[in-house]
């Protein structure tokens, strides 16, 4: 829950920035009022999906994979909740939305592969002292 | 150094002298590891306590503010802490690995980085315990590497 709060508290406050910097885009351009509070219901919606797709990713429990796949599909619905709260004021044709799924699934993937890499050399290197430090087979009463 | 294995006698119990001071630094790394073998925690099972010597453990973990210990066969409750144990074992190859586990470094196989950019140890019998970041620095150090 502790690690829920973290994420959550830390998404809001990104989410809310994108949120009012896509409103003062909106309002600039087409000079409309935009109901703030449901923006804002919104803005909260989204980081509750993000800390729990988070919270999933970062899981110690479950495969590894399965969570990662979890995560991606949980992140999907905010993309529903922000043409909910712009409507065609930001999405002004429905294949858009597609473009920017499959947009998100790529930066996805190479988050992916720079998270695995990070401890490439870490694991590397421990699995070269494990080698040198017991040169010897091991048994399980060892 | 001089090492001499004598298989004359058949004796069952293995007898280990060390010839040399108690100050050298070589002897005393002699002795904790020879201590590995003969050191053993008190352990419970199905009501009943039982000793379990060191090497037979493969970790220990915390669930719900209890001690378990893990060996290939069973798994039994200690009346330890976790930051005890890690006292107790500052000189044998254990060490705290993650908030919960404190795992024996002779049981593990080979270390991996898993999809989520996390750190995982799998032991000999197969299982896998995860390693947290702040802990690889002393990993390093006590599998003879340079703490970083």
């Amino acid at each position: 829950m502790k690690q829920f709060s973290k994420y959550f508290l830390k998404t809001l406050f990104i989410v809310n920035i994108i949120y009012m910097l896509i409103a003062w885009i909106i309002v600039r351009r087409a000079e409309v009022n935009l109901p703030f509070l449901r923006l804002e219901l919104g803005a909260i919606l989204i980081s509750l999906i993000l800390a729990f797709a988070m919270s999933i990713y970062r899981s110690e429990k479950g495969h590894p994979i399965i969570n990662v796949i979890i995560a991606y599909l949980l992140v999907m619905p905010s993309l529903f909740i922000i043409r909910a709260n712009f409507g065609r004021l930001l999405f002004r044709s429905a294949w858009l939305l597609y473009i920017i799924f499959i947009v998100i699934g790529i930066i996805y993937a190479i988050a992916l592969w720079v998270a695995s890499k990070k401890y490439q050399k870490e694991v590397d290197d421990l699995n070269q002292l494990l080698k040198k430090e017991d040169g010897k087979e091991k048994t399980p009463e060892d | 150094m001089k090492i001499t294995i004598d298989e004359k006698n058949k004796q069952k119990e293995i007898e280990v002298v060390i010839k040399g001071s108690k100050d050298d630094q070589r002897v005393q790394t002699i002795y904790q590891t020879l201590l590995y073998y003969e050191q053993s925690i008190v352990g419970k099972l199905d009501d009943r306590y039982h000793q379990i010597p060191l090497n037979h453990i493969y970790y220990f973990d915390t669930t719900d503010n209890r001690t378990f210990a893990y060996t290939s066969q069973h798994v039994y409750e200690v009346n330890y802490r976790l930051y005890q144990l890690e006292e107790k074992l500052e000189h044998d190859p254990f060490l705290r690995v993650n908030k919960h586990s404190i795992l024996n470094l002779r049981k593990i196989k080979h270390f991996h980085s898993t999809m989520n950019g996390r750190m995982d140890a799998k032991l000999i019998n197969g299982e896998r315990i995860q390693i947290s970041r702040r802990y690889v620095p002393d990993l390093k150090e006590k599998l003879g590497g340079v703490k970083s």
